[in-house]
């Protein structure tokens, strides 16, 4: 049971109007731009930092064991015009201006609320176990010493900066400790006194410490999506001292932990920040400060053990109390994994928990495979939309979306962009379509990179894209000279990606040189060597490299052997051209080939052997764009995040039965609607994916509640995921479905094909089922919530 | 010699309600009894049928065309379906899927393929595969060939009955069977004939056969109101079932009308029941709790 002061909490939160923002915030950094914002980058920011920390209030709460929030405030219209005039000045001009300022960017609402001196993107791990255990006056005395030694004047100022930021931190939980001495709560002011510069001595004060942290990092800099890394690890210690030494209980430690997942969803808003379609979304001042934190438990330790131990438990219990949707838990799976902690995540997971599986087991592989070392490999963590992590040893974010079905058409249509003159051109154009020239403009074609700079900028391929002349299609005879020309188009794309990525970095390491950010003062390497982790302070640095589309262009390949090559019921050039006019007049031959051609997720190894095709193809791509010579590795994942719609758009009909602008398939998922044989065969299809090459990305499974019901469907829950790891899966998330969507999936059966309930003693697919039994289960479910 | 076939109108993975743990279920074609309530009309004749999905249906015509009894669709009805031999044509050629086969023949070793694939699910979690129906010992050989290969492969075995069949139709698959899934509509001789059309003498005969074998049983009963949901009814099941601890459970499932949509598809037609409330059904659990 959540403490009832908790609850009272989270319910008025719910309540929370949604204009509500931080407006002090806003307030001080506006001032702020006048101020500082023409000195030396790492000295103003830390100017910035500090004059902001000093002018917001703290706020302790009655009854609240963790210090630290935030005022809200709905802004009235004069002031939100304001401010949303100042950020069109902060970041109305070209893209090329832009990226000089920020660097990466990911999406406009994300940029405009980032002051262009004081950038953050988050996505990332600290150092987390170094700050609690070392203090906020021993990292800042670190900077002191690195200035004492000899130092250019990028870098002094770099440490300058730096300082400010510890010194800042250390008397804004100083003014949090008077708080808490003036209101009279004595234990909560000596963890502050402790805390402000000092190691965290206790579970508590250690809690304190990365709250207040956070609390700045996020609503202040704008440094969300954090990965609080392996807590369960680091916080162990002080736990166990604590309760050995009878300063802490079970109970209170849960207590400790539920307070501190709250708060980690107070700071947000009620908006999915990832709509911003929505109106709620788009109206807020702050979409770039109300990111979601992540935490890793369990998992293989770097000497083989296991690292569940009992705060992984209570972490898990927490968060399956709360319910809410902050922080995301990751459990880690390995072999041997205690077998009550599975059970207990995966109950977690029945109850619709944010908590998602990863395997140890392919993961730690794969990230070896692209050279990251031991011991730090056994740390690996995630952020965001599945994006791989080490923490304390890289910076935030940057990602590429590659489309596998791109390359796909270029290799069908010898490079061509097959929808530029499908959609917007004239008669003309369209009766050209078939013919080698189309109507395309050669420049195009041969433009400085296929990816241009606002797609580098946001990591979306958008628009058309032109590949490299391919064989022409009467020139091949057999299937894997088709996958030959298919591999090309895809190694094309990378190194165009490549190319463009690197001409970036040069900009950036001209326009950017001490352009500190906060996340600066707390990894490994920056202050030691005395440079931003933009500029290569820290040991890695990562492009999440994410394969997109995977199941479409299985699909896709698997239908073209079955025509072409097996079948021979049409020429690779006759295929082409039905494609290329999106099945114009031929529209029975996609319902055909939808559903008459075998498909990706069904447990059928002749389709799925291209799982491995393409990711092998996918990897050499990769590999071949890899390598010292680089700064910025890149690490493949299959994970389309929520854009395999807007990815769809621009990828015209494909061999699978899909029509040209539908969406691609979804991260790892068969594509829609086309796993038709069970949860089983459709994970053995996913698990012949040969993770050990792929660095994250999820599995989306629906369950109906009623399938994994009472003990034996938990049971068998544990089972059917541990045996998924086991066969060679990464990653499963799972939706135990509601009435909600079961009325969704009869306006829309189409879609929802493969939900699978229970009736009473057995299973049925739920569209399958008359509109009246529909109807009863429905009402059944929503009686269950 | 021609290969030993089974006519299959179903095979479903990640079954999780059809015995322990996770298993495959194969729904044998053709049942002896036609139980009203029926959840699975489709099983009733042994023949292949042809289920029709008017709401899929573009009246393209593919169908008729490879049709040998010109069978075809219009104004969302199947003329004259009644002529059908179930050859399948159609549905092979149905790009809308809007024709489904139901019964195909399959032998033991494409059964086998599909069921050893989630052999490992089953071992982690007790599971195995489960052979049900329609009446699956109509299918006596077929089902102690498939039984007996999955016991070689070490798959474990559930046998879901209504056992209105002769005895020796069991002892053939006997052997195999890990565990019987029993199927006691009503202890009432009567109400079972009146709604199931068979009497449920022999079933009750084989029963008790059974459980002095002393085979691992689960007994299904599924409870529809005003039919079999009375007191009566749970007092003489429990004191049928009295003394066998093979019997491991008895498992109550209320009604659905899940039979009626299918039934449809198929040109026939369903009653509607109900299922009993949530309190007789706890009051019967309440008697049968052993």
């Amino acid at each position: 049971m959540v403490e009832r002061y908790l609850q009272e909490q989270i319910d008025e939160w719910f309540k929370r109007d949604y204009r509500e923002t931080f407006m002090e915030r806003i307030e001080r950094i506006l001032e702020a731009e006048t101020l500082f914002g023409k000195e030396e980058g790492a000295v103003g920011y830390g100017h910035t930092l500090e004059y902001v920390l000093s002018g917001i209030s703290v706020v302790i709460r009655e009854d609240e064991r963790i210090a630290g929030a935030v005022n809200m405030r709905i802004p009235d219209k004069a002031e939100e015009e304001r401010i949303t005039a100042v950020y069109k000045k902060w970041w109305d001009m070209p893209t090329e201006e832009r990226h000089k300022k920020i660097l990466f960017y990911y999406s406009e609402g994300w940029l405009k609320c980032r002051p262009y001196w004081f950038p953050s993107f988050g996505h990332l791990a600290m150092d987390w176990e170094t700050i609690i255990g070392k203090g906020l006056a021993w990292m800042c005395e670190k900077a002191k010493r690195g200035l004492d030694e000899t130092c250019n004047e990028d870098q002094k100022t770099f440490l300058e900066g730096t300082i400010l930021c510890y010194e800042a931190l250390e008397r804004f939980i100083g003014r949090y400790e008077e708080e808490a001495v003036r209101m009279g709560r004595r234990e909560l002011g000596e963890t502050l006194h402790q805390i402000a510069a000092g190691p965290a001595e206790t579970f508590a004060q250690a809690l304190q410490l990365l709250w207040l942290l956070t609390l700045v990092l996020q609503k202040v800099c704008g440094c969300g999506v954090l990965n609080f890394s392996r807590m369960d690890q680091y916080l162990y210690p002080y736990y166990h001292r604590d309760v050995e030494e009878g300063r802490l209980t079970r109970d209170e430690a849960l207590r400790l932990l539920e307070e501190f997942f709250f708060k980690n969803n107070e700071i947000m808003v009620q908006t999915d920040h990832m709509s911003q379609e929505i109106e709620t979304t788009a109206y807020t001042l702050e979409v770039a400060y109300d990111d979601p934190n992540y935490l890793i438990l369990g998992g293989k330790n770097a000497d083989g053990s296991t690292g569940v131990n009992e705060l992984s438990y209570l972490m898990v219990e927490a968060a399956q109390e709360l319910g809410l949707r902050n922080p995301f838990l990751v459990v880690r799976y390995h072999e041997g994994i205690p077998k009550d902690f599975w059970k207990c995540s995966v109950r977690a997971m029945r109850d619709n928990t944010t908590l998602v599986l990863y395997n140890d087991e392919t993961m730690i592989p794969a990230l070896k495979y692209f050279k990251v070392e031991e011991p730090e490999v056994y740390d690996y963590g995630f952020f965001g939309c599945n994006d791989p992590n080490i923490p304390a040893y890289e910076g935030g974010l940057r990602q590429v979306w590659i489309n596998l079905a791109r390359p796909l058409e270029l290799a069908l249509y010898q490079g061509d962009y097959p929808l530029g003159n499908y959609d917007e051109a004239s008669e003309d154009c369209e009766k050209d379509a078939g013919k080698e020239t189309g109507c395309q403009t050669g420049n195009e074609r041969e433009r400085e990179c296929q990816f241009d700079i606002d797609d580098r900028m946001t990591g979306l391929m958008t628009g058309a894209y032109y590949g490299t002349d391919t064989k022409p299609l009467e020139e091949i005879h057999t299937m894997e000279e088709f996958l030959e020309e298919y591999e090309k188009q895809v190694t094309y794309l990378m190194g165009e990606f490549r190319k463009g990525f690197e001409m970036d970095l040069q900009v950036e390491q001209k326009c950017t040189m001490n352009k500190m950010r906060i996340e600066d003062c707390f990894l490994k390497g920056t202050i030691e060597n005395k440079v931003t982790w933009t500029e290569g302070g820290t040991k890695y640095h990562k492009i999440v490299t994410q394969g997109c589309g995977v199941a479409t262009v299985i699909n896709s390949l698997y239908a073209i052997d079955e025509i072409v090559f097996r079948k021979k019921e049409m020429t690779l050039t006759e295929l082409a051209e039905i494609l290329r006019n999106d099945y114009k007049g031929q529209e029975f031959l996609a319902e055909k080939y939808k559903r008459k051609i075998a498909k990706f997720g069904n447990d059928i190894d002749e389709v799925d052997r291209y799982a491995k095709i393409v990711t092998d193809i996918f990897i050499r791509a990769v590999d071949a764009y890899n390598g010292s010579g680089y700064l910025y590795q890149m690490w493949p994942t299959y994970s389309t995040d929520r854009d395999f719609t807007t990815m769809g758009y621009d990828v015209g009909a494909t061999p699978d039965g899909r029509r040209a602008r539908e969406p691609l398939s979804e991260n790892q998922s068969p594509a829609e609607g086309t796993d038709l044989s069970g949860l089983t065969a459709m994970l053995n299809s996913v698990a012949k994916i040969p993770f050990e090459y792929i660095t994250g990305g999820p599995l989306n499974v629906r369950i109906h509640p009623s399938a994994v019901a009472g003990e034996e469907g938990l049971d068998a829950m544990c089972a059917l995921f541990e045996t998924y790891m086991e066969n060679g899966g990464m990653q499963l998330q799972v939706n135990v479905v509601d009435a909600e969507t079961l009325k969704k999936a009869q306006e829309e059966p189409e879609k929802y094909r493969t939900l699978c309930v229970r009736v009473t003693g057995y299973s049925a697919f739920f569209v399958e089922m008359g509109k009246k039994a529909q109807e009863e289960l429905i009402r059944r479910t929503e009686q269950a919530v | 010699m021609q290969e030993l076939r089974g006519k299959i109108f179903n095979i479903q993975r990640f079954s999780v309600h059809d015995g322990p743990g996770i298993r495959t279920t194969v729904f044998m074609k053709g049942c002896n009894l036609r139980c009203r309530w029926c959840h699975n009309p489709e099983s009733y004749e042994r023949r292949t049928q042809i289920r029709y999905f008017p709401e899929k249906c573009r009246e393209c015509g593919a169908c008729a065309v490879v049709c040998q009894e010109k069978i075809e669709v219009r104004g969302k009805v199947r003329q004259n379906a009644d002529r059908c031999a179930g050859c399948g044509r159609c549905a092979k050629e149905c790009v809308y899927d809007a024709l489904v086969c139901l019964g195909e023949e399959r032998t033991v070793d494409e059964v086998m393929d599909i069921v050893v694939r989630d052999r490992k699910y089953f071992d982690r979690s007790g599971g195995g595969m489960t052979v049900s129906g329609g009446e699956p010992l109509l299918w006596p050989e077929f089902v102690r060939d498939l039984m007996a290969r999955a016991k070689e492969t070490g798959i474990g075995t559930a046998l879901d009955t209504a056992f209105a069949v002769p005895y020796e139709a069991f002892e053939q698959v006997r052997p195999y069977v890990d565990l019987v899934l029993l199927d006691l509509k009503s202890m009432d001789e009567k109400t079972h004939e009146q709604f199931t059309g068979k009497s449920n003498a022999r079933i009750l005969e084989n029963a008790k056969r059974l459980f002095s074998e002393g085979i691992r049983t689960q007994v299904r009963v599924p409870v529809i109101a005003g039919v079999n949901d009375s007191t009566e009814n749970a007092e003489m099941l429990r004191d049928f079932l009295k003394g066998y601890d093979c019997v491991e459970e008895v498992r109550l499932l209320p009604y659905h009308n899940m039979g009626i949509g299918k039934a449809d598809g198929l040109g026939m037609r369903m009653e509607e029941f109900s299922p009993p409330d949530d309190e007789r059904m706890e009051k019967l659990r309440e008697i049968l709790k052993r």
